[in-house]
């Protein structure tokens, strides 16, 4: 228990080559006025939580693949041990397990801040080319390939390079008609169908990491220009930027889509300076601290929010700051990670 | 007090950003270690974030320096003249894969002027690239009790477009210095291959999978090639391209037992990292690869009580120094992150640096670390 009395339940801890926010989220949290008790449900039993200075305490607890009376049901037998007020999931599958749930984890006395789940498929990266016309917004042109026999029809007609994507995670740039089946089948073989072959939008690279209140009103926006990213496209260096037309943009996509709750909005601006939507992540970035450290601390504010209080919008924050991010290990002795595989749903309490 | 003056080491390689270098591993090992010493950062790209830790840690780092591009030796070498006036002597731990070659063949060099290192000559470097794993296996794998995977060397695209049509599938497509995919249809082998010539070049190296559990060694040779300390670690969970993202130390004497006769047969000195596979059916070691170089997850071992980059400190200093103590085994590593957070000033104050080191219009990729001579890796 910590002053605020307040505990907060985080999912997204992986912490691999592109890491998930979850960590990041914590530790905003914790540089928060409340300062609360973090508790990480992890999917995962080699989880760096149990290391993390941030993180007070974890449960074995994964969400993806179950269904709704599973994941309530495993959620009940979590706050059995430890009940927690608020839950903010970090990756974009726990969000789609949850957002159908959110009155029942009110019931249960979870508070969240969670998109409805006809938002959540609006902004899908299948459906996204499709509202971003209808609402006015500039998005790379992409075919959606439903099953095999489709994507052998389209395979050869495809105008090459082109980004092969996934449709929740991996994304490859692909040259010719070989290397698009060898990214296919490795995409496919993880996420399944639908597969997006995505145009490539030459130009910079910004994200906006932003929160939306009930009424879809933006009280949160910081902007930044990715200066290193992976392979993948994951950012592990940025720098925070006062970029008004992309947070414009941002303002308007978060109503247009009636979005609730956090949200990371990427965009290419090409060289005629048009921002193009690439892709709407239904949570807070990893890089959440940097905005943090810029004067926003949207974790903070999605945590107030959930708990229906009405903070004041934040539109200030500082430009150039820059975030480094340094891949590091935490290190334990093997009987804390025994304790924790084998306490089962009792979590482990640090 | 022994009036000895505080020592100092450079470590390079310091990109932590993505797949992570060695250099902030070692940094941290040192950083925990009893010896009283400071560090210096060195990497090639101002975008190497670990040259930032000082933000998160104050005084990790004395300073933070950019060097110019590996094959322009003069300059290397007027580059670290430049240092050791700026600094005084120091010792240089390089952790890179490419650079190993560059500096063991400069090693006489530095030493003059006040760089000392703990390096191998520049041909045990080359008999323990992956081209040529295969020969020392044959030489003293019987003796030593360890077998290496059917390896092929690719030197163009030509006998590539012929290897894949005549190899077994699934097999291990490997880049020159880094990198390693599992590929399962010649479609495969050539995307995968495509990506690791253009950040790597020729030769392309394909290898025989192998089944069972994955261990590293990391075994520290003294300058008569004696081992001087040594970790084991078995990978717990890895990447896509193979890398541990968390793994816990073990005692098992085979694998350092097998890492011990390579370095001597190399007559190696410094770090070496050997990655191995025990074969489910006999139980024998397959070396995958011997890396010239502390690995990344050198702060492992340290963390299990063998910290091999202070004794390198203090073999490459010939400085008196207590035996490395044995490591503990049931040490666990998960693979976690820092932010480090700065005013862009300062990201552009090192970067301008670097734009009078390494030139403008220079490719920010990896290929300038490459030599460009025929140096095998």
């Amino acid at each position: 228990m910590t002053a605020s009395g307040i505990t907060v339940a985080i999912t997204g801890l992986l912490a691999v080559d592109s890491p998930q926010p979850g960590i990041a989220v914590a530790r905003s949290l914790k540089e928060s006025g409340v300062a609360p008790r973090v508790v990480a449900w992890e999917a995962y039993e080699l989880s760096c939580a149990l290391g993390a200075e941030c993180v007070d305490a974890v449960y074995p607890l994964g969400l993806v693949g179950k269904r709704p009376e599973e994941v309530l049901e495993a959620v009940r037998k979590t706050v059995a041990h430890e009940q927690v007020d608020v839950l903010i999931p970090n990756n974009d599958l726990d969000v789609g397990a949850l957002a159908p749930l959110g009155a029942n984890l009110s019931e249960m006395g979870i508070s969240s801040l969670l998109p409805s789940v006809s938002a959540l498929d609006r902004r899908a990266k299948s459906q996204l080319p499709r509202f971003a016309a209808e609402f006015g917004y500039t998005a790379p042109r992409t075919t959606m390939i439903v099953d095999a026999s489709q994507w052998d029809a389209v395979r050869g007609s495809l105008s090459y390079p082109m980004m092969l994507k996934g449709c929740v995670c991996d994304n490859y740039l692909v040259e010719n008609p070989d290397e698009a089946e060898t990214c296919a089948s490795r995409i496919v073989d993880v996420w399944g169908y639908p597969l997006l072959a995505q145009e490539v939008i030459e130009g910079e690279e910004w994200a906006v990491a932003a929160v939306a209140d009930r009424a879809s009103r933006t009280v949160g926006a910081v902007a930044v220009k990715k200066l290193g990213i992976t392979e993948h496209g994951k950012t592990w260096a940025a720098v925070t930027v006062q970029e008004q037309q992309l947070l414009r943009l941002t303002r308007l996509i978060l109503s247009d889509f009636r979005w609730v709750g956090p949200v990371e909005i990427e965009f290419i601006v090409d060289r005629n300076d048009v921002p193009h939507v690439l892709e709407i992540n239904p949570r807070l970035p990893s890089w959440v601290q940097l905005a943090t450290r810029a004067g926003q601390n949207l974790p903070a504010l999605v945590m107030q929010l959930a708990l229906g209080e009405w903070p004041r919008p934040q539109v200030e924050y500082t430009a150039g700051i820059t975030m480094m991010r340094v891949a590091s290990d935490v290190v334990l002795d093997i009987g804390t990670v025994a304790s924790f595989v084998l306490q089962c749903q009792k979590g482990l309490n640090k | 007090m022994t009036g000895q003056r505080e020592l100092l080491a450079a470590v390079t390689g310091l990109q932590g950003g993505g797949s992570p270098c060695p250099g902030v591993s070692v940094v941290k090992s040192l950083l925990s270690c009893a010896t009283p010493l400071e560090i210096i950062g060195l990497d090639y790209h101002a975008l190497a974030t670990g040259l930032y830790l000082n933000h998160n840690r104050q005084g990790a780092l004395r300073a933070a320096r950019l060097l110019p591009r590996l094959d322009r030796r003069d300059d290397l070498l007027a580059r670290f003249q430049e240092l050791v006036s700026e600094f005084g002597p120091f010792v240089l731990l390089p952790t890179l894969d490419v650079e190993q070659p560059i500096f063991a063949s400069l090693q006489v060099e530095l030493r003059s002027i006040g760089v000392s290192t703990l390096l191998p000559e520049p041909k045990a470097i080359v008999d323990r690239s992956k081209r040529w794993l295969g020969k020392l296996a044959a030489e003293i794998g019987d003796v030593a009790r360890f077998r290496v995977p059917a390896t092929r060397a690719i030197e163009t695209s030509e006998e590539l477009e012929s290897a894949l049509l005549t190899i077994t599938y699934p097999a291990f497509v490997k880049g020159r210095f880094c990198g390693a995919h599992l590929v399962e249809t010649p479609p495969a082998a050539r995307f995968y291959s495509r990506r690791l010539t253009e950040t790597w070049g020729w030769p392309l190296l394909i290898q025989e999978p192998v089944a069972g559990d994955e261990y590293c060694v990391v075994m520290l040779f003294d300058r008569r090639s004696r081992p001087a300390g040594h970790a084991v670690m078995k990978k717990l969970a890895v990447t896509e391209a193979g890398k541990a993202w968390a793994a816990v130390t073990v005692a098992d004497g085979t694998f350092a037992a097998v890492a011990a006769q390579i370095g001597e047969r190399l007559a190696w000195r410094g770090p070496l990292e050997i990655d191995m596979i025990q074969e489910a059916e006999d139980r024998l070691p397959v070396v995958l690869e011997v890396n010239p170089r502390f690995p990344t997850w050198t702060y492992l071992a340290a963390m299990a009580g063998c910290n091999l980059p202070e004794r390198a400190v203090a073999l490459a200093s010939e400085r008196a120094a207590a035996d490395v103590k044995p490591f503990v085994a049931g040490v666990v590593s998960i693979r976690y992150f820092e932010d480090v957070f700065l005013p862009f000033e300062e990201f552009l104050n090192l970067a301008s640096e670097q734009t009078l080191m390494v030139g403008e219009n220079e490719p920010a990729d990896c290929t300038h670390l490459s030599d460009g001579t025929e140096t095998e890796v």
